[in-house]
């Protein structure tokens, strides 16, 4: 699906370089693709002891069959101070469907 | 669980909200999005015809579900809320005590400080915890948001003290009484809207929403108002036990309320 390319591309921009305009570009690529549920893993099992466990996290992004279509950083650089970003998600649903 | 009858429930509550609204001359509540905060609004508008009379606070750590998000943006508009977001910051030593120990207080203090506020309405219940259990309806913070949970004031006859450090502020508990049950019949009762979340899919609900890091889901069926009253009858299980650890441990929690975690 071409809305889900979009998608694709514009979270591959995000993982290159973070900015207010990139993340605006991946919410509105959110809008147009058939992207349905998210799911957030935090590296290095959830402990966060380092800021790199932070920014090594992310949301997988499936299709309403629970296909993964892209994964997303879940925080975001403002200046020196880091903030979450899952606001950019909004519009999904988590998924937790039972793994077989 | 205990049901216990929502009338006088509701009636306290009120008491309690507009006794605070009329003691103090800056007052905001605290709201999580979660079903006691949302409760506690519900009951704001009842005790102030239609509308909630003082500036609503989100202290948003940014990794919040998005669909708390959702609901913020849309009850926000629909109830007509001043809504406050205070950012707060993510830092390394993000995990379990330190995450709302330290970075939700700092915002906290920081918005306090900046508006001006004398007293904060937090929707804590005393069934939910050990530690919660030992507050009053209006409970003295001092100018560091320290709570000496050793020393507070007598709330005999209905009279609460509104007497507080010259830097400080008082926290105020229109929901201590509650139980979970009487929260969600409630819920049932008025009809409020509630966060998605707490509603089952694929056979897990959250029963107890904090952010993405430290909040799970819980294996339940229940899909609606009516079928979590009902597992909530019979289940034996803690509310907080998809909270985490680190975080509900007794001492723990008492050492982060004593510091003015929420």
């Amino acid at each position: 699906m071409a809305g889900n390319s979009k998608l694709e591309k514009a979270a591959e921009e995000l993982w290159r370089e973070q900015s207010d305009e990139k993340w605006g570009e991946f919410a509105g690529a959110l809008v147009g693709s058939n992207a349905a549920y998210y799911k957030v893993v935090f590296a290095n099992e959830g402990k966060l002891s380092k800021m790199q466990d932070l920014t090594k996290s992310y949301a997988e992004i499936y299709d309403a069959e629970y296909k993964p279509i892209t994964k997303v950083p879940i925080v975001k650089k403002e200046g020196k101070k880091v903030r979450g970003a899952t606001i950019y998600l909004m519009g999904l649903q988590v998924s937790n469907k039972v793994s077989e | 669980m205990i049901k216990q009858d929502l009338n006088v429930l509701e009636e306290r509550s009120i008491y309690v909200i507009r006794e605070a609204k009329m003691k103090f001359k800056n007052i905001a509540a605290l709201w999580s999005m979660g079903k006691d905060s949302t409760t506690m609004l519900a009951l704001a508008r009842k005790a102030f015809l239609g509308k909630v009379p003082f500036p609503v606070i989100h202290i948003d750590n940014s990794i919040d579900f998005p669909e708390t998000y959702k609901f913020r943006q849309d009850l926000a508009k629909e109830w007509n809320l001043d809504l406050i977001v205070a950012q707060s910051e993510i830092k390394p030593d993000l995990v379990g005590s330190a995450c709302c120990g330290k970075n939700k207080p700092e915002t906290l203090k920081k918005v306090m400080e900046e508006h001006g506020f004398d007293a904060l309405i937090v929707s804590i219940r005393r069934d939910e915890h050990g530690i919660r259990a030992k507050e009053r309806y209006m409970s003295p913070r001092d100018e560091e948001f320290r709570w000496n949970y050793k020393d507070q004031p007598a709330e005999l006859w209905d009279d609460y003290s509104s007497k507080m450090d010259k830097k400080g502020h008082i926290r105020v508990h229109p929901l201590l009484d509650w139980n979970e049950i009487d929260i969600w019949s409630y819920v049932k009762q008025e009809n409020i809207p509630v966060n998605p979340l707490y509603f089952s899919r694929n056979g897990h609900r959250y029963r107890s929403l904090g952010c993405t890091h430290c909040t799970v889901p819980l294996r339940s069926e229940a899909k609606t108002v009516d079928d979590i009253i009902n597992e909530l009858e019979t289940t034996t299980g803690e509310e907080r036990s998809g909270r985490s650890m680190d975080k509900e441990r007794e001492y723990v929690m008492q050492r982060l309320r004593s510091l003015g975690y929420m």
